[in-house]
């Protein structure tokens, strides 16, 4: 999977959460960013991602991962790692 | 604006007049922004009584900052985890399938996650989740203040936890003694450092047992929080409960209702299940309380709640 695809899809996962256009969500959407972007939000677009990718994150990833950037690194890193398995 | 509306949370929360929880705000705003505005939120809902009170408790029990790091760690995690299956339940509308021994296997025998996730999470937990402390003050001025008025009380704590409930009680009754029962190794001596850091350990007995089959020396004054969820009989436990609590004794009892936790394995839907499980036991409710961690996120949408009685 290209990391233009993974970036996309990403995109497109935290856009339908949070009702925004794909093409709103850059390098500084974040829970600062995004007024909706609550705890009980952020499981949304952490299982929606999970099911997007057919991953799963573990807990600290999941406390971690607040930003666009940050999610498409965590879940490039899960992606990675089911491949090297 | 009213008189009593909460003052702006950060003059309620200072460096000088409470630094661990001003610490511990400042470790989640910077390392776990998911949690940034926790404590703020509940200061502002609680008021300075709540500042006090949370601020005594971490400076006892986590004195230091890297005490105060790790438990703001373990709250994280403990939190994450809960909210991952709250979103399951919401959808599945059940627990996990799990029998109480694979719970104990996963969580109460288990030191390392107890001590760093499970123990020091739900301390927190009792004092940032709204419904949570919400029942620590209704014990306080409902249960503990009955308790006060009785000349040397023995209380006992059954799945004592983190022995936050019995130190309350310790700490507003002197002539008060405690007995806190758990079945886990990590929790008997979590709770018992707690009462030490209060000065408490000389009116404290902690026993690691399983109050389902030893023995439970009778009391006056029973204390059993968020326990029944964790079972898959709650009733034969409430009947052993009701057979260790003396004439004209009291029992504090609680449940967590549709709230998903890794070691939650029975579902209470509403407040009236409990009721009539307390009754089956033969117990007569006297009081309750039941507090929602939270409104719906929609139409329809179960919300995590405790519900608390004091039954004879």
């Amino acid at each position: 999977m290209s990391a233009d695809n993974v970036e996309q899809r990403v995109r497109e996962v935290i856009a339908e959460v949070f009702g925004l256009e794909p093409q709103e969500v850059g390098p500084k959407t974040s829970i600062e960013t995004v007024e909706a972007w609550d705890s009980l939000q952020h499981l949304t677009v952490v299982l929606a991602l999970e099911e997007e990718f057919d991953i799963q994150l573990d807990d600290e990833q999941t406390v971690a991962a607040v930003s666009f950037p940050v999610i498409t690194e965590v879940v490039r890193e899960r992606l990675e790692l089911l491949e090297t398995r | 604006v009213s008189s009593t509306a909460p003052a702006e949370p950060a003059n309620l929360i200072d460096a000088a007049g409470a630094p661990h929880l001003a610490e511990l705000r400042e470790i989640l705003r910077r390392d776990y922004p998911l949690f940034g505005d926790a404590v703020d939120r509940t200061a502002a809902s609680f008021g300075t009584g709540w500042v006090d009170d949370f601020e005594e408790t971490l400076a006892r029990v986590c004195p230091t900052s890297e005490a105060l790091a790790q438990a703001a760690k373990g709250y994280t995690l403990f939190a994450i985890d809960h909210l991952r299956r709250q979103r399951r339940f919401e959808r599945d509308r059940r627990y996990a399938a799990k029998s109480y021994d694979e719970a104990a296997r996963q969580v109460y025998l288990d030191d390392e996650y107890m001590r760093v996730r499970y123990l020091p999470g739900m301390l927190i937990a009792h004092f940032l989740w709204l419904h949570e402390y919400q029942h620590m003050r209704f014990f306080d001025f409902a249960f503990v203040s009955q308790i006060q008025m009785r000349q040397d009380p023995a209380v006992a704590e059954v799945g004592v936890g983190s022995g936050v409930y019995t130190r309350r009680v310790l700490q507003r009754v002197p002539s008060a003694r405690g007995i806190g029962y758990d079945i886990s190794p990590s929790s008997k001596a979590f709770a018992e450092d707690h009462m030490r850091a209060f000065g408490l350990e000389n009116r404290y007995e902690g026993v690691l047992a399983n109050a389902m089959t030893d023995p439970m020396e009778p009391v006056e004054w029973l204390i059993c929080v968020e326990v029944l969820e964790h079972l898959e009989d709650p009733v034969a436990w409430l009947r052993r409960l009701r057979e260790s609590l003396l004439p004209g004794g009291r029992a504090f009892i609680t449940a967590a209702l549709n709230a998903a936790q890794l070691d939650h394995i029975y579902l209470y839907e509403d407040s009236e299940q409990v009721i009539d499980q307390l009754e089956a036991a033969g117990f007569a409710v006297e009081q309750g309380f039941l507090a929602n961690a939270h409104r719906p996120s929609g139409p329809g949408v179960p919300v995590p709640a405790v519900a608390a009685f004091i039954a004879s």
